[in-house]
C-alpha cells in the first residue's frame, strides 16, 4: 500500500485534509481518504503522516499488504504500538495478523508536543458525556488534564447503509445532541466529517479490531494543538473486559510522541455512568443513545429499541423523574419485557433490579428480573447447555440438525 | 485499612517520607511504611499519601479489607484508577476478594505535574529495563520531553532492605554496580530509592502476581515533585499477555493527574529485547539478571539458574560471552537441569522463543533440550492450575476426602524410593 499526496485545502470554514490510498497487493481499486473539520479546532487539522497511517495499517494488515509506504515522518512509539496491536489482536482472535511493513519517506520521528491541551470525542451519547462530565468535577480549568475541547466525528462507523435516509437521520440527531451537549457544558467543539469507510467498510472488522485506530487517527490530524484525546469506554472492567476494536489494552497503542490517546471510563459501570448523568437533569434532553432511524418526530431517541428503552430503565433507576430524556415513547414494564434480549448485554440489565426497587420501581424490576430468566434460556441455548443441548448436539452430529428443523416445522407450520 | 500519618523524616544520609497503615478488618498490627533517598534527592519526594495508597491498596485487598481511607486528599485520576485496578485484581484472581472502597478523609484534590516534563525509568538492570531505554533511546531525540532523563533503582524490590543476609547484601551490590555503570552509559539519572513497602506481605506469589507494578507505582508517586512519567518495562510481550503483577492494563491504573505511568516494551518479544541490547555494548556489559548468590567472582551472574540460562540462549553465544556471566557456555544437559520454577508458563513462553533461535543458528541438539523444557513447564503448569484429568482428580480429592489420595500417593512413593 502507498499513501501518497498528503494534502491540505480550504473552503471557507471548512479545511479538509486527505491523501490517495494506492493498494499494491490486494488488487483494490485506490481510494481517496478525506477528513473535513469545521468549528474551534479546524485550522490546526494538518495532514499529519501518523493519521494517515493509522487510517490505513488495519485494513492494509486485514488485505494482505505487504507495506505500508506513506509520505511524510512516522512517530517510532506509534509504529511499536501498531506491532503490538497487530501482537494483541493475533492473541485475541487466535487468527494470523502481520502488520505490513512500515515505510514512511522521511523516516521515523518522534513529534514534539505542543503545549498541554486535553480533548475527548463527543459523540452524544452516554460514555463520552460520562467523560467529559467526570472530567469537568474533577479538575479545574487551569489543570492540564482538564478537557478544553470536544471533536464530533460523522461518517464512522455506519449503522445504517451509507446515504441512505436513516444514515442521514443518525448523523443530523447526532450532530444536534453533541452540539448541544458541548454548548450546556461551554466545551469548544469541532466536527469531522470523513470517508474512512472508503478505505474499509466491514463493520464487523471495524468492531473488531479497527474502531479506535479510525478515531485515533482523527485526533492525530490535531496534534499540533492537542496533547491529549479521550475516547470513551464502552467496556466495564469490572464485569466485561471482551477483545473489541476499542479497548483499555489497545487504544493507548494508538498513541505517539506528541499526542496520548486515552481509554477513558472502563473503570465505571454503566449504572455509574447514568447516575452521573442523571444528576445534571439539563444535559438528558440532550442524551442520544439510539441508533435506530430515520425517526419521525423532533425526539433524538426512538424509545423502542434494547439501547433506548435499557437506558430509559437506567435513568429510571438513577433516579431522573419519569419523562427525562429525548424518548420518542414512555417506558413500561411491557417495553422492559419485550425489548430483544442479547446474552451478551444482559450483565448492563442486572444490576438495575436492586436500584429499581429502591426507587420505588418493582414493577420494573419484576419486569428486569423476568428479562434475566429469558437471557439465561437463550444463553444455555446458545451454549447447548444441559439435557435439551445435548439432544440438540446429538441431532445436529447424527441427523444434521433435521430433528431440530422438523419440530420447528411442527411447531408453526412452516417450512423450513 | 487506615493510611495515615504522612511525615518526613531527614538524617545526614538520607531523607525519608513514612506513613502508617492500621488494620480495620484484618487481625495484623499496624506497620510503618517509608520510602527514602539520599539527602540530594530530598526535594523530590512528594508530601501527599498517593503514593503510599497504591501499595496500600492492593495489600487491603488482598487481606480482605473493606475499605482504605487515606487521611488526607487524594487525587481523584489515582482515587478511580485505584478502584478499578481492584476490581480488575478481583476479577482476575478472585471474586472472593472484593474491592476495598477508596476513600480520603479530606475528599479529592488534583495534582500538578512537575513544570517541565520529566520522564524515569525503573532499572533494575535486567533485559526488560535496560530494553526499554535502549527503545527509548532510540525513539526520542534527547530534547523530546518523552526522553527517559532519570532511572529508579530500588533497594528493597526483591529483598527487604534490612535483610542482612550475604545474598542480599551481594545482590544489591551488583544491583548498584550495573545500574551505575548503565546511567553513566544511557545518561541517566540514576535516584537510588530505599524503601520497606515489600514489608506489607512477604508472600512471594502475591508480590508476582498482583502488587509488583503497584510497588513501583508507589515509588514513582513518591517522587512526582521530579517525575512526571514513570516507566515500567514490560515482562511480556503482547501476543502472551496474562493476568500478572504488571499489565498493560494495569500499570496505568495506577496513574495519577501529576504522573503517567506507562508499560512498555509489549510489542517486543524476547529474543527481539535480546537482540537490541547485544548490540549496545555497554549495556550487555551492565546486563543483570541473577537473583542468586552470593556470587564470588565479580561477575554480574551466575550463568547457571534459569533465568541466566535463559538470557545466554537468547543472547546466542557471541554477546553472552561480551556480558557478565560466571559461565557462558550451554549444554544439553544444563537445559535439562533447569527448574521449571515458581511460574512454569513464564518459562514455557520464554523457552518457545529460544527453540525457534537455536533452530535458526543450527543449534539442534540445544533446541531439543530446550523443547523438552518446554514440555516439562507445560506439565508443571498443568498440575500448578490442575488441568487435564489428573488435575479433576486432585480437585475432588482436596474437595471430597482432604487430599487423602494425594498424600497416599506420595507416601508410596517415597516408599518405593527408599
Amino acid at each position: 500500500m502507498r499513501i501518497e499526496r498528503l494534502r491540505r485545502t480550504r473552503a471557507g470554514a471548512r479545511v479538509e485534509v486527505g491523501a490517495t490510498v494506492i493498494w499494491e497487493d490486494s488488487g483494490r481499486i485506490p481510494v481517496e481518504i478525506v477528513y473535513a473539520a469545521e468549528g474551534e479546532a479546524a485550522e490546526s487539522l494538518q495532514p499529519d503522516a501518523n493519521a494517515f497511517l493509522l487510517a490505513a495499517a488495519f485494513p492494509a494488515m486485514r488485505h494482505g499488504e505487504r507495506r505500508v509506504a506513506i509520505d511524510g515522518a512516522v512517530c517510532p512509539r506509534l509504529r511499536d504500538g501498531l506491532e503490538a496491536a497487530a501482537g494483541l489482536v493475533q492473541s485475541w482472535y487466535e487468527e494470523p495478523r502481520t502488520l505490513p511493513g512500515i515505510e514512511p519517506s522521511e523516516g521515523f520521528r518522534a513529534p514534539a508536543p505542543p503545549p498541554p491541551r486535553a480533548a475527548c470525542f463527543l459523540s452524544g451519547g452516554a460514555d463520552s458525556l460520562d467523560v467529559l462530565l467526570r472530567n469537568r468535577s474533577r479538575f479545574d480549568s487551569n489543570h492540564p488534564a482538564s478537557i478544553r475541547e470536544a471533536l464530533h466525528v460523522s461518517g464512522f462507523p455506519y449503522v445504517h447503509p451509507p446515504g441512505s435516509s436513516a444514515d442521514r437521520d443518525l448523523r443530523d440527531r447526532a450532530a444536534r445532541a453533541s452540539t448541544a451537549l458541548a454548548a450546556a457544558l461551554e466545551v469548544p467543539l469541532t466536527r469531522v466529517d470523513t470517508n474512512l469507510l472508503a478505505v474499509e467498510s466491514n463493520v464487523a472488522f471495524s468492531g473488531r479490531e479497527y474502531f479506535a485506530a479510525a478515531y485515533a487517527s482523527m485526533a492525530h490530524l490535531f496534534s499540533s494543538r492537542w496533547t491529549s484525546v479521550a475516547l470513551a469506554s464502552g467496556h466495564e472492567i469490572p464485569a466485561m473486559l471482551t477483545p473489541a476494536g476499542s479497548h483499555p489494552l489497545l487504544d493507548p497503542l494508538f498513541s505517539s510522541g506528541a499526542l496520548e490517546i486515552r481509554h477513558e471510563g472502563a473503570d465505571c459501570t454503566r449504572l455509574e455512568k447514568i447516575e452521573a448523568i442523571a444528576a445534571r437533569p439539563e444535559l438528558l434532553p440532550r442524551l442520544l443513545v439510539c441508533h435506530e432511524g430515520p425517526l419521525p418526530g423532533p425526539a433524538l431517541n426512538c424509545g423502542r429499541c434494547e439501547k433506548c428503552v435499557r437506558t430509559m430503565t437506567e435513568l429510571a433507576a438513577a433516579g431522573a423523574p419519569a419523562g427525562a430524556g429525548s424518548f420518542a415513547v414512555e417506558l413500561s414494564p411491557a417495553a422492559v419485557e419485550s425489548a430483544a434480549v442479547a446474552p451478551d448485554l444482559e450483565f448492563f440489565w442486572l444490576p438495575l433490579v436492586e436500584p429499581l426497587r429502591r426507587r420505588g420501581r418493582a414493577d420494573l424490576a419484576r419486569a428486569v428480573e423476568r428479562r434475566g430468566v429469558r437471557a439465561r434460556a437463550v444463553r444455555r441455548w446458545h451454549a447447548d447447555a444441559g439435557w435439551r443441548g445435548v439432544l440438540r448436539r446429538t441431532d445436529r452430529k447424527l441427523f444434521g440438525g433435521r430433528l431440530l428443523r422438523a419440530r420447528r416445522l411442527l411447531l408453526t407450520g412452516a417450512r423450513p | 485499612m487506615r493510611l495515615f500519618d504522612l511525615r518526613r523524616e531527614e538524617t545526614a544520609d538520607a531523607v525519608r517520607v513514612a506513613a502508617t497503615i492500621a488494620w480495620e478488618d484484618s487481625d495484623r498490627r499496624p506497620r510503618k511504611i517509608w520510602a527514602e533517598v539520599a539527602p540530594a534527592l530530598g526535594p523530590a519526594l512528594t508530601e501527599e499519601l498517593d503514593g503510599f495508597a497504591v501499595a496500600a491498596a492492593v495489600v487491603a485487598q488482598h487481606h480482605g479489607e473493606r475499605r482504605l481511607i487515606v487521611e488526607g486528599t487524594l487525587c481523584p485520576r489515582l482515587a478511580e484508577g485505584l478502584a478499578a485496578a481492584a476490581r480488575l485484581l478481583a476479577r482476575w484472581f478472585s471474586a472472593a476478594l472484593p474491592a476495598p472502597v477508596i476513600e480520603s478523609s479530606r475528599g479529592t484534590a488534583p495534582r500538578f505535574p512537575p513544570p517541565v516534563p520529566r520522564a524515569g525509568v525503573f532499572l533494575s538492570g535486567g533485559l526488560d529495563s535496560l530494553f526499554a531505554v535502549a527503545h527509548n533511546r532510540d525513539r526520542y531525540p534527547r530534547e523530546h520531553p518523552a526522553s527517559l532523563r532519570d532511572a529508579v533503582v530500588l533497594e528493597g524490590y526483591i529483598f527487604e532492605p534490612t535483610d542482612d543476609s550475604p545474598r542480599a547484601r551481594d545482590y544489591w551490590r551488583r544491583t548498584q554496580k550495573a545500574t551505575t555503570a548503565f546511567a553513566a552509559a544511557a545518561d541517566l539519572h540514576p535516584i537510588f530509592v530505599r524503601t520497606n513497602l515489600r514489608v506489607l506481605e512477604d508472600d512471594i506469589g502475591f508480590f508476582c502476581a498482583k502488587y509488583h507494578a503497584a510497588m513501583l507505582s508507589s515509588v514513582a508517586h513518591l517522587l512526582s515533585r521530579r517525575i512526571s512519567s514513570a516507566t515500567i518495562a514490560a515482562g511480556l510481550d503482547a501476543a502472551n499477555l496474562r493476568a500478572w503483577g504488571s499489565h498493560p492494563v494495569l500499570d496505568p491504573l495506577y496513574s495519577g493527574s501529576a504522573l503517567a505511568v506507562f508499560h512498555e516494551g509489549i510489542e517486543t518479544p524476547r529474543i527481539g529485547k535480546a537482540g537490541r541490547i547485544a548490540a549496545w555494548p555497554e549495556a550487555l556489559a551492565s546486563l543483570m539478571v541473577c537473583t542468586r548468590g552470593p556470587l564470588g567472582s565479580g561477575s554480574l551472574n551466575c550463568g547457571r539458574c534459569e533465568k541466566c540460562v535463559r538470557t545466554l540462549a537468547a543472547l546466542g553465544p557471541t554477546a553472552a560471552r561480551a556480558a557478565s556471566f560466571d559461565e557462558t557456555d550451554l549444554t544439553p544437559a544444563l537445559l535439562r537441569k533447569l527448574s521449571t520454577g515458581l511460574h512454569p508458563w513464564a518459562v514455557a513462553d520464554f523457552w518457545s522463543e529460544i527453540v525457534e533461535s537455536f533452530r535458526a543458528r543450527g543449534q539442534s541438539e540445544l533446541a531439543s533440550a530446550a523443547e523438552e523444557l518446554v514440555s516439562r513447564a507445560h506439565v508443571a503448569d498443568a498440575w500448578r492450575f490442575h488441568r487435564g484429568w489428573k488435575g479433576m482428580l486432585r480437585r475432588l480429592d482436596r474437595r471430597f476426602l482432604g487430599s487423602a489420595l494425594l498424600q497416599s500417593s506420595r507416601r508410596l512413593r517415597s516408599r518405593r524410593s527408599a
